[in-house]
């Protein structure tokens, strides 16, 4: 079939994906055929996404705090009864609400940054196993962070809980294999407005300590993300792929 | 439209083989390298039979002589050089105490000293070109390997090469990066299990066993990811070792 795409007949759940890269995936997936069940807090702005996704024939979006188990299952279920399955899931929802050092961060910031970064994706993957993948199979990219690989001081805790999302998705992808990959991708800098406190007004300065003299756009992670999901890295699991225009290879993020 | 050329050492066979075959398919020209030309013959007829473009090419890559001869071939022929893939490698495995100087000479050569001087040959055409791709095969013995004292150090040390290329050769649009396979079907692996005796379909299972895919892995699986590198796609990884081998690492 002259049509067929690498994600034809296929459903992926991308969290936080109204905008950044969370679109960005979700715009990759469904160029390449899928069909994508798109979540963020605020209706409106998913809204605008799934018409920027081709309206309701290749996304749904459901608004939902992306730690709420009952959201989370209402997601799935929605993403089975109206696109037949739950086949790719990426955990893309992030929180780096605060700014300096560890030995002041207020520990309430802290718990709340694992509640969502780590203990979500967690449960995420738990409503999509127990609904889906466990008896059907499927692909799992855990969106994580340079700043979990290496230091970053300012945002050590954000990094921190980032750690744990890429350990978590080792641990799962020995524990769910063979049905089941689990792997993480890991960005640098992408110019979205997460992250726009970390380049505003002084871009040039900031693209020039990366080796590939540029900053990440959202499409650089969406196509690593597509890859991961996809048939083609069938023997690749538990790994983590950082995308950060070299970044990493110079000391400092 | 141009066609970019791509560059596989160690291609007549194995992962080299397979590599050479996908980036083929993916519309590119490619140079199939290997000591012999006629041994890479084959590959080229599957190339050409399937519509590709494909260029058959017989060098050491450790001769810095027949590199460049190599190389003129190619861009004569092909066109410049865009993607290179240094796959060549061979093995030579013992025990440490049991290892020749010449095992060890030969496995750094091919792997090390190759890389170096294909790399070193094909970067001023990516740089005039302003775009480029390099991968280099790893592997997972990297990471410690019994009996392989050269190989794993010559793989590791295919990791810092893949790196510092990536520091110096970003600005001019280039990539590097390295894949690091684990148990892949092939000749050479083959090879391994005749060595310590064991039937290579047994072998095959047992490490299956250990696998958290539970299948060993076939040079499709490294030549998918050999293509999504050289694909615009990833045109923002850089500096990276992607570990294709059924699980975790590390």
């Amino acid at each position: 079939m002259a049509d067929q795409k690498r994600f034809t007949g296929r459903t992926a759940i991308v969290t936080g994906a109204s905008r950044g890269i969370g679109l960005a995936i979700a715009g990759q997936l469904v160029a390449d055929g899928a069909r994508v069940v798109i979540t963020a807090r605020r209706g409106d702005a998913l809204k605008d996404a799934v018409e920027q996704l081709g309206g309701s024939e290749h996304a749904i979006g459901v608004a939902g705090h992306a730690a709420d188990t009952d959201h989370q299952a209402e997601v799935v279920e929605r993403a089975i009864a109206e696109f037949g399955g739950a086949h790719l899931l990426v955990n893309n929802t992030g929180i780096n609400p605060v700014h300096g050092p560890l030995v002041g961060i207020d520990l309430d910031a802290a718990r709340k940054i694992v509640e969502v970064n780590c203990i979500a994706a967690l449960s995420w993957i738990q409503q999509v196993h127990a609904r889906w993948m466990k008896d059907n199979g499927g692909s799992v990219v855990n969106i994580v962070s340079v700043a979990g690989v290496k230091p970053a001081p300012g945002i050590g805790f954000y990094g921190a809980s980032k750690a744990m999302l890429v350990h978590l998705t080792q641990e799962l992808a020995v524990e769910l294999g063979p049905g089941i990959r689990v792997n993480a991708v890991a960005p640098a800098v992408v110019k979205t407005r997460f992250a726009a406190a970390l380049f505003e007004g002084r871009e040039d300065e900031v693209a020039a300590s990366y080796p590939l003299r540029r900053l990440g756009e959202p499409a650089d992670i969406g196509s690593v993300v597509a890859f991961l999901l996809s048939g083609e890295a069938a023997w690749i699991t538990g790994q983590s792929v950082v995308v950060d225009g070299g970044l990493t290879l110079t000391g400092g993020i | 439209m141009t066609i970019r050329t791509a560059v596989v050492t160690g291609a007549a066979r194995g992962i080299g083989a397979a590599v050479a075959r996908r980036l083929s398919a993916d519309g590119l020209a490619v140079a199939v390298l290997d000591l012999s030309a006629e041994a890479c013959k084959p590959v080229v007829d599957e190339i050409e039979a399937a519509g590709g473009t494909a260029l058959a090419v017989g060098a050491d890559v450790s001769s810095e002589s027949d590199v460049a001869r190599a190389l003129d071939e190619v861009t004569g022929t092909l066109g410049a050089p865009a993607v290179l893939v240094n796959n060549a490698g061979i093995l030579r495995d013992n025990l440490l105490f049991k290892m020749s100087v010449d095992d060890w000479d030969q496995v750094m050569n091919v792997h090390l000293r190759g890389s170096f001087l294909m790399t070193r040959a094909v970067q001023q055409h990516m740089v005039a070109a302003g775009w480029g791709r390099i991968v280099s095969l790893s592997s997972t013995s990297a990471l410690g390997n019994r009996g392989q004292v050269n190989y794993s150090a010559a793989k590791a040390g295919l990791q810092g090469f893949t790196k510092t290329l990536a520091l110096e050769l970003g600005k001019f649009g280039i990539t590097a990066n390295a894949v690091a396979p684990g148990f892949i079907e092939t000749e050479m692996t083959a090879a391994t299990a005749a060595r310590i005796g064991v039937p290579f379909e047994d072998f095959k299972a047992a490490t299956a066993e250990q696998i958290p895919v539970r299948r060993t892995g076939k040079p499709e699986d490294i030549a998918h990811t050999v293509s999504f590198l050289a694909s615009e796609g990833a045109g923002f990884v850089s500096g990276q070792v992607i570990y294709v081998a059924g699980g975790p690492t590390d």
